[in-house]
C-alpha cells in the first residue's frame, strides 16, 4: 500500500518536472530583432559666394590693372583698367565656394560681351574696330567658358567646396594698330547662377 | 486424548495447508512492467540579424549593429533629396524552421520636435518605409500574408530595408530655421518557430 503511494508520489512528480522542462523550452523559441533609431532635419543654410575682399590684378605688359573688390555674391573691379598696346592684359583670378550646407549646382554662366566705345568723338577712331583685338576669356574650374554652362563638365559644389574662376581681358598681340584714342571697353559683367543640387 | 491429538495434528496440518496455500496463491501473483526510455533531441535556436550594410544619397546615417539589434541610428538630412537606406540581413541558424510572426512598431507614425513653423516645413516631406524581402510593411499589412516568411533551418534568409527620405518636390519647400528631430523609425521583428 505504502508502496503504491510512494510509486504515485514519484510518477506525479516526474511528470510534472517534464510538463515544467517542455513549457519553458518552448516559450524560449522566439527572437525579437530590435531597431532603434531617429532623424534629424537640420537647420538649412544657403550661403555660395565669391571668397576674399580684395583680389589683385596679375598684369601684363604696360597694363593698368587694379585691384577688383569682392563683397559675397558680386566683385567689382575697380576704375581705370587700361591695356595700353598690344600684348597687354589684365587676369583676375576669383574663387566661389559653397559656405552654406546645401549643396549646389552652377545652372547658367552669362559672360560679358567687350564692347568697345569711344570715350570721345574722333573721326580717326573707331571703337568698333578694335573689336577684333580685345579678348575677354573666362576659365570656370580650368575650363573655357566657350559656350556658357554648356561648357562645364562638372556643375557641382558641394557643402564646404570651392571653384576657381579666371577672368582675363587682352588686348591681343595680334593687333596691327592702335587706336589713337581711348576706348572704353563695357558689356563685361558675367553672371554665375547657382541652385540646389 | 488421542482426539486431542488428532486434533491437534489436523490443526497443524490445516495451518500447514493453508500456510502453503498462501505461500502458493503468493507466488501465483506476477508483476508487468514495462521499461524503456524517451529522449528530447538537441536543437538550436539561433535568429539574428547579418552584416549591416548602406547606401547614403546626401543623408547620413549612423549606427551601432550587433547580432539581435541595431542601436543608436541616427539619420540626418540637409536637403530636399537627400536618402539613406540601410540594409539588414536576417539569417535563420537554428535547427528549425522560423518565421516571422509580428513587426512591433508598424503602427508608429512619425513624430517631430522643433518650433511649429519648422515643422510645418518638413513634416509632410520626411519618409521612412521598411521592407521585408521587397514588401512595404505598412500599419496594415498582415504579417502572415508576406512572402518569403519563412525561413528554412539551418540556412533561412531574408532581407529588410528601411529608407529614410527627405522628399525633393517640384514645387518650393522652405528650409527649417532650426534642426527639426524626427522620432518613430523603432521596429521590432519577432520571429518564432514556424
Amino acid at each position: 500500500m505504502n508502496g503504491n503511494k510512494e510509486l504515485k508520489i514519484v510518477l506525479v512528480a516526474v511528470l510534472g518536472v517534464a510538463v515544467l522542462c517542455l513549457t519553458v523550452a518552448y516559450a524560449a523559441l522566439s527572437a525579437s530583432l530590435k531597431v532603434t533609431g531617429s532623424g534629424t532635419v537640420k537647420a538649412g543654410s544657403w550661403n555660395v559666394a565669391f571668397e576674399g575682399s580684395t583680389i589683385t590684378g596679375t598684369k601684363v605688359g604696360s597694363a593698368n590693372c587694379p585691384n577688383a573688390t569682392a563683397n559675397g555674391s558680386s566683385v567689382s573691379i575697380g576704375t581705370g583698367l587700361t591695356l595700353s598696346k598690344p600684348g597687354d592684359s589684365c587676369q583676375y583670378n576669383l574663387t566661389i565656394k559653397n559656405n552654406g550646407d546645401i549643396n549646389a549646382k552652377l545652372t547658367s554662366i552669362t559672360p560679358g560681351t567687350p564692347t568697345p566705345s569711344l570715350t570721345s568723338a574722333d573721326d580717326n577712331t573707331t571703337a568698333g574696330n578694335y573689336t577684333e583685338y580685345i579678348k575677354y576669356t573666362i576659365t570656370y574650374n580650368a575650363q573655357p567658358v566657350t559656350n556658357g554652362v554648356s561648357s562645364i563638365t562638372d556643375l557641382t559644389l558641394n557643402s564646404g567646396l570651392s571653384k576657381a574662376v579666371i577672368i582675363k581681358l587682352e588686348f591681343l598681340g595680334t593687333a596691327t594698330t592702335v587706336p589713337a584714342q581711348a576706348i572704353s571697353i563695357g558689356g563685361l559683367d558675367t553672371t554665375f547662377s547657382y541652385s540646389a543640387a | 486424548m488421542e482426539n486431542k491429538g488428532t486434533k491437534i495434528f489436523i490443526i497443524g496440518a490445516l495451518a500447514l495447508t493453508v500456510v502453503c496455500l498462501s505461500v502458493a496463491y503468493a507466488v501465483l501473483s506476477q508483476t508487468l512492467s514495462v521499461k524503456g526510455t524517451a529522449e528530447v533531441e538537441g536543437g538550436t535556436w539561433d535568429v539574428h540579424f547579418g552584416s549591416v550594410s548602406k547606401t547614403e544619397h546626401g543623408a547620413t546615417a549612423t549606427y551601432n549593429a550587433g547580432a539581435t539589434s541595431i542601436t543608436n541610428m541616427e539619420v540626418e538630412f540637409h536637403q530636399p533629396g537627400d536618402y539613406v537606406e540601410i540594409t539588414i540581413p536576417v539569417e535563420n541558424k537554428s535547427s528549425f524552421a522560423a518565421k516571422l510572426n509580428e513587426v512591433q512598431g508598424k503602427d508608429t507614425a512619425l513624430s517631430f520636435e522643433g518650433t511649429s513653423e519648422d515643422i510645418a516645413k518638413v513634416q509632410s516631406d520626411v519618409k521612412y518605409t521598411v521592407k521585408y524581402e521587397s514588401q512595404e510593411i505598412k500599419s496594415d499589412t498582415d504579417i502572415s500574408k508576406l512572402t518569403g516568411n519563412n525561413l528554412a533551418a539551418s540556412s533561412g534568409t531574408a532581407t529588410i530595408i528601411l529608407r529614410a527620405e527627405y522628399v525633393s518636390k517640384s514645387t518650393v519647400q522652405e528650409m527649417p530655421q532650426a534642426d527639426v528631430k524626427v522620432k518613430g523609425f523603432d521596429r521590432t521583428f519577432v520571429f518564432g518557430q514556424a
